[in-house]
């Protein structure tokens, strides 16, 4: 380790201030993409699956609509 | 040649193909991040001359390279979409666009801080730094053009369009430390060149560099298999998937 205790580690020795800021902004928009994409992709899937029940409580009307326009 | 356009061009194909793959983009590209930052928060050499200051290096740099290989892919997903009119191409490059502006606005940000321990400033209105906030510009630009055209296809084809105008700025932000005089250092890797840091320091970096290529490739697919599910819902492939997904739970 290049720090020679932990609280120079959290410390930064001094530029705590700077460092952790930094990581935290770009680490987390990486894990907020990641959390968004997947919490997405659940949303849709249900939705679909949701169209194709309401279509099946009324036969014969073919939905073309879009999830966008349906939600 | 036609046959294999045609067939990755395939929406179905497309999403059965990268589901295969998206556990490990997703996997690989968080074990390397993970490591990274740790090898480059707590046991990489400080600098001599920056001190623990430089260590902000391992996210400024990688969301840097980000933010411009994210446009020059969306770039060439564009050229694809107005020449052979492959609407994947299409949904991948708008799949993309947020993700770019997100690590732009992260190289801006982190850079800032990193400038107030280094520079004495937060912000100089130098050929790197103005560069760089265009591009941010850029792919807000795009985002709300795609969103402004009451048909999807002409807000797709504005967008494209826009991309490739955008371009030109790639070249420019690259070229900006050698062409004006600049606060900002030139590059730190370089394809081409021994690094001029011992190993304990690169290394991480690169690490770091492939993680956040490997998250890009992950959310770009994930976001792009979105855009296919809302695309055409009625689908029957994409009906049976909904149903797996309900029974699977």
């Amino acid at each position: 380790m290049a720090f020679d205790s932990l609280t120079d580690f959290w410390a930064m020795n001094g530029y705590a201030a700077y460092v952790w800021p930094a990581f935290i902004v770009v680490l987390g928009a990486l894990v907020a993409f990641a959390l968004v994409s997947v919490i997405e992709q659940r949303r849709l899937l249900r939705h679909v699956s949701a169209l194709e029940r309401r279509e099946a409580r009324r036969p014969g009307r073919s939905a073309t609509a879009t999830v966008e326009e349906t939600s | 040649m036609w046959p294999i356009i045609h067939k990755l061009g395939s929406p179905k194909w497309f999403y059965t193909m990268s589901g295969r793959w998206l556990p490990f983009l997703w996997g690989i590209g968080a074990i390397l991040i993970t490591i990274g930052s740790l090898w480059g928060l707590a046991f990489a050499p400080a600098d001599y001359q920056q001190g623990d200051s430089f260590r902000i290096l391992y996210v400024h740099v990688p969301a840097a390279i980000l933010a411009q290989s994210c446009f020059a892919m969306m770039a060439l997903c564009s050229v694809i979409f107005l020449v052979w009119r492959i609407k994947l191409a299409d949904m991948a490059a708008g799949a993309a666009a947020p993700f770019g502006a997100a690590m732009t606005f992260s190289a801006l940000f982190s850079g800032a801080i990193w400038g107030v321990p280094t520079w004495g400033t937060w912000w100089v209105w130098d050929a790197r730094l103005t560069s760089m906030l265009l591009l941010l510009f850029i792919y807000l630009g795009i985002m709300a053009l795609r969103g402004a055209f009451a048909s999807r296809d002409g807000g797709a084809r504005a967008a494209a369009i826009l991309t490739l105008v955008g371009v030109i700025n790639l070249p420019i932000i690259k070229y900006s430390v050698v062409w004006w005089n600049t606060l900002h250092q030139g590059a730190t890797f370089s394809l081409t060149e021994k690094p001029a840091m011992p190993a304990s320091m690169w290394l991480p970096l690169l690490l770091m560099v492939i993680g956040f290529y490997l998250i890009f490739a992950a959310v770009t697919v994930a976001r792009t298999r979105n855009e296919i599910i809302r695309r055409q819902p009625s689908a029957r492939w994409v009906r049976a998937l909904a149903q797996g997904e309900r029974n699977g739970l």
